[in-house]
């Protein structure tokens, strides 16, 4: 019974905390400007992190190894440093981006300038991540973040039965107004907010801070199999209010506050609490995630101690990173670089970085010196080759696309 | 020596023909005993050519069978590389290693358990079983990674390793270029300057070698623990809380 509910509260938690500030913006932004002629990415990428996920999650419970571990053995000291510099930078856009978002959120509720809950809300999620028992953080703000789920609620009063709504996800391409080629950088924008680096380097970290063992293997397909498919639901959600809202009267989505716009149109000021409460916590979660990642990311490469499993002093040089990092993305945050842009570019890049951190991932998920008999299927290994395939692809063709089309302008 | 140093070699036979930079190093469990490691590992093949990385990537292993499709090219004849066993070595020079015989003379195993079937001791790939893998100490804190290996030449028979490198003093030298030329200065500056070199922790400690290699001596003892220390005394320790 107890099991039962563990991994319940699992898929919950995971359910909740799926959505990010990279999904909102990426999902409504597409969703204003191609209905959801691109809500097939975002299965495609569901799928890809929830595959991915599954793996990481599952030689971090049988070898006590979290992803960047597994990077560095695999592609070895100078491959694995390429990665590191690459998703260190990348990450630290997200964390500034998730806090940028916090403020914003703040912003909305309080009318004040959001610059000002920059500052006070690094220190939040640093006092939460220093202080607070990594099970319990991670469950109370995955659980919060299902308020967002009014989302879905407001879709469907906007289109009962959704049959407008999903007949749109049929036209493949742009619609008439716009190029072949902003609909790719948009595609790679959502593939890289559904499978951001960060996902795979704090849920497998997190498997280990968690003591993970044979026997929570269900748990942690119960989370991926389960709890992502149901986020990714919600991420389509989001596309799908954006898309029947704003794409017919041709408005753009440049500003958080046009998240909020489906929700408090249908379900006014009740529903529009529950949204910016769920968006604050699902966001808050997402902080403390890409915060630790920084440091599971360097202290995995050096082989430093690392988790919030040992006392801070047992693991200063993973919690000095933390900081460090933090504070970097509060300064960056407080430059007034718009957080909806460090947003856009930190969910692009992900994606062109991505598969140097799923190479390694899906070599070690077939060795049994990490998985004993638990390596993948056949069938698993023939999905998981052709997304290498579509991330290499798509790695190559996130720069040049990012100038064609002025970072998606 | 360091493994680097043969991981950086590059192979020629007798006839002066190049087989490629070496990619792995195959070490067996047989020499005299160190520690409670027991016997102490020997050089007992280098692996070279473009291919050879399939070794250090698992696929010498036959039970690596998947992916697919890069199982199947890995597992191919023809992408096994050249190896070479160390008494078929002649010469050891800055750079190069060379061969007593011809590439057409060296047999070539199929897997690392073919080897492992002829062998009187256990044997592992230094590049995959070892090198930058995580060390543990007896409670199960991290102490670092085995960024290096110091292998000790014997007369006449194959190199012997008798300690792991750790730290940026050994990193550093394996990311090479300009970078790592800055973090060998850096730690040769920042180092105890009691120490030589980089951090060295004799490998008669290593109590066993799996998804992690464990120590039987507490991290705090070791010299890749002086950073960490400095660093707990003098930011962490000052947060409340920690």
């Amino acid at each position: 019974m107890k099991k039962i509910f563990e991994i319940f509260l699992g898929i919950l938690t995971a359910f909740g905390g799926f959505v990010d500030i990279g999904d909102l913006v990426a999902n409504s932004e597409t969703g204003a400007r191609f209905g959801m002629r691109l809500a097939w990415v975002v299965i495609l990428g569901v799928i890809g992190i929830v595959i991915y996920a599954e793996m990481s999650g599952r030689v971090a419970a049988l070898s006590k190894r979290g992803v960047f571990d597994v990077v560095r053995e695999r592609l070895g000291a100078r491959w694995a440093l390429v990665n590191l510099l690459a998703s260190f930078f990348i990450n630290f856009l997200t964390i500034a981006a998730e806090i940028g978002g916090l403020a914003l959120v703040i912003e909305l509720v309080t009318g004040i300038n959001y610059l000002l809950w920059v500052p006070l809300l690094g220190i939040a999620v640093w006092v939460v991540l220093w202080k607070m028992k990594f099970s319990i953080m991670e469950k109370a703000f995955g659980l919060s973040g299902l308020a967002m789920i009014v989302t879905a609620v407001a879709l469907w009063r906007l289109d009962p039965g959704l049959g407008n709504t999903f007949s749109a996800m049929r036209h493949f391409g742009p619609t008439p107004d716009e190029t072949w080629a902003t609909y790719g950088f948009f595609a790679i924008g959502l593939l890289g907010a559904a499978m951001t680096p960060y996902e795979v380097f704090f849920f497998s970290s997190g498997a280990v801070e968690e003591h993970w063992t044979k026997e929570d293997l269900n748990v942690n397909r119960a989370n991926v199999y389960i709890g992502f498919p149901l986020g990714g639901l919600l991420s389509l959600a989001i596309m799908g209010a954006s898309a029947t809202v704003f794409a017919p009267r041709g408005i753009s989505v440049s500003h958080l506050s046009q998240v909020g716009i489906p929700v408090s149109l249908t379900l006014g000021k009740v529903g529009l609490a529950f949204l910016l409460f769920g968006m604050f916590a699902a966001i808050f979660a997402a902080a403390i995630e890409t915060s630790l990642s920084a440091g599971y990311t360097v202290a995995q490469f050096f082989g430093w101690q690392w988790g919030t499993f040992v006392r801070p002093r047992q693991a200063a040089r993973f919690h000095l990173v933390v900081i460090v990092s933090m504070l970097g993305a509060v300064l960056l945050a407080l430059t007034t670089l718009d957080p909806i842009k460090i947003t856009e570019y930190s969910i692009v890049l992900a994606a062109a970085a991505l598969p140097l951190t799923y190479f390694p991932i899906l070599v070690v998920a077939n060795d049994p010196t990490y998985v004993g008999e638990k390596t993948n299927s056949k069938a698993l290994n023939a999905v998981a080759f052709a997304y290498l395939v579509i991330l290499l692809v798509v790695a190559v063709a996130t720069i040049p696309l990012m100038i064609i089309t002025r970072g998606g302008a | 020596m360091r493994l680097t140093d043969l991981l950086e070699a590059r192979l020629f036979d007798v006839e002066g023909v190049d087989l490629g930079t070496i990619r792995d190093v195959w070490l067996v469990q047989d020499g005299p005993p160190i520690g409670p490691f027991g016997a102490a590992l020997r050089v007992e093949r280098v692996v070279a050519g473009s291919t050879a990385i399939g070794s250090r990537l698992g696929y010498e292993r036959a039970s690596m069978t998947g992916p697919g499709p890069l199982a199947a090219f890995f597992h191919s004849r023809h992408a096994h590389g050249v190896s070479a066993t160390w008494s078929e070595v002649s010469a050891l020079e800055e750079g190069t290693l060379r061969l007593r015989l011809p590439a057409g003379e060296l047999e070539r195993p199929e897997s690392i358990e073919e080897v492992q079937g002829h062998a009187a001791g256990l044997v592992i790939s230094a590049g995959l079983d070892l090198l930058d893998r995580q060390l543990v100490d007896p409670e199960g804190l991290m102490a670092g990674n085995v960024d290096d290996l110091e292998l000790e030449l014997r007369d006449g028979g194959p190199p012997e390793v008798v300690a792991i490198l750790a730290g940026p003093g050994a990193l550093a030298r394996r990311l090479g270029g300009r970078l790592g030329a800055w973090m060998a200065a850096a730690h040769d500056r920042l180092k105890d300057p009691d120490q030589e070199g980089p951090a060295r922790i004799s490998f008669g400690v290593v109590a066993g070698i799996g998804s992690q290699v464990d120590l039987t001596v507490g991290r705090e003892e070791l010299d890749t623990f002086e950073f960490e220390r400095w660093v707990r005394d003098h930011v962490i320790a000052k947060s409340p809380g920690s």
